[in-house]
């Protein structure tokens, strides 16, 4: 081994070489089954130091983790800021047992000017409201699990639940999601599982009023290759904002190279 | 504390820096991930980590692209790609051409680790001083000789390149003492 190996193995591991230098090493570690060796050796203690430092890092944010933890806990009703249950002290005892002897004194001798009635109407208006906010949360679960799967990338999970919402209206609207934002993401789902034509279909008529749309249309020709196409299409889109301007110009060049 | 603030601060290595743009952060990420994921908390956590880390080891690397968003937005995006990753049945081609996504795509498989790796990271735990300190600043932070022969009062950069030499074939030697095939 000359004195060299280990700077170059260093070298190389940090990403000081060049492309050609780093071609040459390779080349090098190839054919010299030593050099190849004490490569291995290296990039593995290598691996191991920073795994160790990393481990530390770790281990300070399960430290912080358990401090949050803790503060959740300690705010919680019943969590560890109440160092002592009220039936333990005394003080608060008494005052639970007077303000129960009041309450039914009070029953007792001066009787509340709400009616039953009244009170089951209160009680069942915030009952019924709070129905009616879970009913509107669980009839909107397909669309969460929709987007979710979408999020996920899982797009063939996604294009039957996102075809499945689309032809219900009365279900979007209460859930204040727009059919074209579904089909945007049905759009987007068919490009990425290779389905140009259908992706097209759906994109198409979101043009003007989804640049994003507009996006993912062109992106449509770029992945099958039809770069005439693409750029065609990017000639075409006229007063496109600033963000998809630059993408624009970026697209182009890859396209044009 | 501003990006900047937090940035030159992280660079510079104070725990506290660490543990402030954990909590700075944390929350907000966990929330953002598990309404878009639809994970667990506990799978929020460990994304959120992971990418925290791969972060500060771009701010203490030097390696930190010139930001055109906040600091927040270049660690969800580290996020983002660490989610996909976990999520992503099948490999899918990149369509977004910006550059922030790009940058990150890289960063996606650094913190994987093979066996041998985690070996030899308890061998390094035990390492006595000063091989321990050289080794951190040479192979995590990343610091030149000269640096690190300042730091440790050596003579000059050479010195310090024997020591680490020294302490390198102190680690293989502690490796092939616990069996391990280097």
């Amino acid at each position: 081994m000359d004195d060299t190996m280990p700077d170059r193995i260093d070298a190389y591991l940090k990403g000081r070489m060049s492309p050609e230098e780093a071609a040459m090493f390779e080349a090098e570690m190839q054919k010299d089954e030593v050099l190849a060796k004490a490569f291995q050796a290296q990039k593995a203690l290598v691996e191991g130091i920073r795994h160790h430092h990393r481990q530390q890092l770790f281990e300070l944010m399960q430290e912080e983790e358990a401090a949050l933890a803790a503060q959740e806990e300690a705010s919680a009703p019943g969590g560890a800021a109440r160092v002592r249950p009220f039936y333990r002290n005394p003080w608060l005892l008494g005052a639970a047992a007077c303000l129960i002897v009041v309450f039914l004194l009070r029953l007792l001798l001066m009787p509340s000017p709400r009616q039953p009635q009244q009170l089951y109407r209160q009680f069942a208006e915030a009952y019924s409201s709070d129905l009616v906010q879970r009913q509107v949360q669980t009839a909107c679960t397909p669309i969460q699990e929709a987007a979710i799967a979408y999020n996920r990338q899982e797009f063939a999970q996604a294009i039957p639940r996102f075809k499945a919402l689309l032809g219900q209206q009365a279900l979007l609207q209460q859930c204040l999601v727009s059919p074209e934002e579904l089909q945007l993401l049905l759009g987007i789902s068919y490009v990425e599982t290779g389905e140009m034509g259908l992706a097209r279909e759906q994109l198409k008529p979101l043009f003007d009023q989804m640049e994003t749309a507009r996006w993912y249309y062109i992106l449509s020709f770029v992945k099958v290759g039809a770069y005439p196409q693409a750029l065609a299409q990017l000639e075409a889109w006229e007063h496109p904002s600033a963000y998809y301007r630059k993408r624009i110009t970026r697209l182009k060049a890859y396209l044009s190279e | 504390m501003d990006d900047k603030q937090l940035i030159y601060q992280l660079r510079h290595g104070p725990e506290e820096a660490f543990r402030a743009l954990y909590r700075t952060y944390r929350l907000a990420f966990v929330q953002w991930a598990m309404r878009l994921y639809g994970c667990r908390q506990a799978e929020a956590v460990d994304a959120f980590q992971e990418s925290v880390v791969i972060l500060y080891e771009k701010i203490q690397g030097d390696e930190l692209p010139e930001l055109n968003s906040s600091l927040k937005t270049y660690l969800f995006a580290i996020g983002k790609r660490r989610l996909h990753k976990q999520f992503s049945k099948e490999m899918v081609v990149q369509h977004d051409f910006t550059g922030l996504d790009r940058q990150v795509e890289a960063y996606s498989s650094q913190l994987e680790v093979s066996e041998l790796g985690r070996e030899i990271a308890r061998l390094v735990a035990a390492l006595p001083h000063p091989c321990n300190q050289l080794m951190y600043w040479y192979y995590y932070r990343n610091f030149s000789m000269e640096a690190i022969a300042n730091r440790m009062n050596y003579k000059s950069a050479d010195v310090a390149k024997t020591q680490k030499n020294r302490c390198s074939k102190r680690l293989k030697k502690l490796a092939r003492q616990a069996g391990l095939m280097l």
